[in-house]
């Protein structure tokens, strides 16, 4: 895990491949490109970049009739605003009408630390999971992220990508396929499994290390697609686990977690603990500083969990 | 078809619309009513060269190169589907189940539906996905037009300014914004409740062309704007059309109770009577 390479990269690598590849692809931002990075595609694609500022309702609303003439139309804008200030756009254009929409989330979860609350995303997964026909998708490293930019394209109807701005170390290859509805066992274990999406997939593994060392062998999992979740394999790691935890740059409230009680709750009782943003706003700082101060890092997850060990 | 045919026409489509909202017990004949001519003449008008003004098919729905319709004030449906269903899009006896559970014909617009071009239902969205339509038919070079109708308490939302700021910004002649201004909102009149008054000022300032219809039950009228509309290069045209809400049937006519009250069968026999009394008056 030498390498690091951010997932903006990976969309405007993707942007690049598939603009190339497919005439039909067009891009809207509000204004920030330069953030992104999506700068390359207006340079090479200047007809099929808009760029329509801070107008998001508008853009989202261009974005239904650009799909409406079959184009493959990616939206992209900052994580908070993307969600909560076009939701209804999203909701009743996009859902509703089942329209091809891709909508990119950059700078999502602690991302923009410094920002501040405002510009911290800790709701926006809950947003987007609960419209019917949508499907959200947190990557967790360059390779899946291009992998998901692809499978997204092939595929039909709106869904929510959501992408973390720092630089992520790499986890898989070129040759990693990412599909709709499927997760990736990363490191088996028989004790507990951890259940991780996007930027908490690595300081899952790191916790998981650690506790290792302390010997409770731990299982972690890779859940990209948030919806649609891959429901069985939640199901089966949790039937031979002594308890599952879920691990979000998130709000345990309607993300990742709630996600995963609500399929293991339809069962025999299992054991679901949460590790995320806990109902409260963040505040400006560092995001590494923001990640040790709300237990987000290996070592918050290692002594969270060595709690919930010791009640056992 | 002439206009003494749409004239005639578009009176036996007021009483489709009265009727199919009686039988959902549930609509908005105020609006449908004041909108229903713009529609019908879009549908069915000829130009001065005998050309349809509206491009469509109703045996292929998906063409490629039909115009574009979006109903932004998607509380007339009725006007919209009653049309439809006489352009031959689907079958008259679906009004009949307007808002039942499991009929083809929504509460609003819904894209199943043959014909319906764009989704709507939330007030505003309509200008955007037109822009949306506008452009992306620009970009691939296309003749088609788009046509999008919003009612003058619209221009209350945020994001019909934000239409108006970028369809002129993007130099969108293809596309055509008629404003069906009654002057009634749901709870009142539109000058009291947010006033949007002047809007020609306002439209000017942002760089659309625009044409005043006095009267947007008059056939002739609405036509020829229409045509005017599509002979300005490089700016969108706004079309702000007088109505009357409840157009046709005296006793609903600027009527605020009957926004979205269904008339009775009384009211529906009396309403009858009017319209062939208008139907008489004709010949």
């Amino acid at each position: 895990m030498s390498n690091f390479f951010s997932l903006h990269q990976a969309f405007r690598d993707s942007l690049l491949k598939l603009g190339a590849e497919h005439k039909n692809v067009v891009l809207f931002d509000s204004d920030c490109s330069r953030l992104s990075g999506t700068d390359v595609f207006r340079r090479q694609f200047p007809d099929r970049h808009f760029n329509m500022g801070h107008s998001m309702a508008l853009a989202a609303g261009m974005a239904a009739g650009f799909s409406l003439r079959r184009k493959i139309v990616f939206l992209s804008g900052t994580s908070v605003f993307i969600t909560g200030k076009v939701y209804e756009s999203i909701r009743n254009l996009f859902c509703l009408s089942y329209l091809n929409v891709k909508i990119v989330a950059i700078a999502s979860g602690f991302s923009s630390g410094k920002e501040g609350a405002v510009h911290q995303s800790i709701d926006d997964i809950a947003l987007m999971r609960l419209i019917p026909n949508m499907k959200v998708v947190c990557p967790a490293d360059y390779f899946e992220c291009v992998s998901v930019f692809k499978a997204a394209v092939s595929d039909f109807g709106p869904t929510y990508i959501r992408l973390h701005s720092m630089e992520l170390p790499v986890l898989y290859d070129e040759t990693h396929r990412f599909f709709f509805g499927k997760s990736t066992i990363l490191k088996q274990g028989k004790d507990i499994t951890l259940f991780a999406t996007g930027s908490m997939v690595v300081p899952s593994l790191e916790a998981a290390s650690f506790l290792q060392k302390n010997g409770i062998s731990v299982r972690v999992v890779n859940i990209s697609s948030i919806k649609p979740l891959d429901e069985k394999l939640i199901f089966d790691c949790a039937k031979i686990s002594k308890f599952v935890v879920t691990v979000e740059e998130h709000s345990i409230i309607g993300g990742l977690g709630s996600a995963v009680a609500e399929v293991l709750s339809g069962h025999s009782p299992f054991f679901v603990y949460r590790i995320g943003i806990e109902d409260t706003f963040g505040e400006s700082g560092d995001t590494e500083d923001l990640y040790e101060k709300y237990g987000l890092n290996a070592k918050g997850i290692f002594k969270r969990i060595q709690g919930w060990l010791e009640n056992l | 078809m002439t206009t003494q045919e749409l004239q005639k026409l578009i009176i036996l489509l007021r009483l489709d619309i009265l009727e199919m909202i009686h039988l959902a017990q549930s609509g908005y004949p105020g609006d449908s009513l004041s909108a229903l001519d713009m529609i019908a003449t879009l549908y069915f008008g000829e130009t001065l060269m005998h050309q349809p003004v509206f491009f469509c098919d109703p045996a292929k729905p998906q063409w490629e190169d039909q115009d574009f319709f979006v109903l932004s004030k998607a509380h007339a449906a009725p006007a919209l589907y009653a049309v439809l269903a006489e352009r031959g899009f689907f079958s008259k006896s679906e009004l009949h189940h307007y808002r039942a559970s499991g009929s083809l014909l929504q509460g609003f617009p819904v894209l199943k539906i043959p014909g319906i071009t764009a989704q709507t239902g939330v007030l505003g969205h309509g200008l955007s996905v037109g822009i949306g339509l506008a452009l992306s038919l620009k970009l691939d070079r296309k003749p088609n037009r788009v046509y999008v109708l919003l009612g003058d308490e619209e221009f209350q939302q945020g994001e019909i300014w934000e239409g108006m700021l970028a369809a002129s910004h993007y130099q969108l002649d293809n596309l055509c914004v008629i404003v069906d201004c009654n002057g009634f909102q749901a709870d009142g009149f539109v000058r009291e409740i947010v006033n949007v008054e002047p809007l020609q000022d306002k439209c000017e300032a942002f760089g659309w062309k625009v044409i005043r219809v006095l009267d947007g039950h008059n056939i002739e009228e609405f036509l020829f704007a229409v045509e005017k509309a599509w002979t300005f290069q490089r700016r969108p045209t706004v079309i702000i059309a007088h109505t009357v809400k409840g157009k046709g049937i005296a006793f609903i006519e600027r009527k605020i109770a009957y926004h979205s009250l269904p008339l009775s069968r009384p009211e529906i026999q009396a309403a009858r009577k009017e319209l062939e009394r208008q139907l008489d008056n004709m010949y």
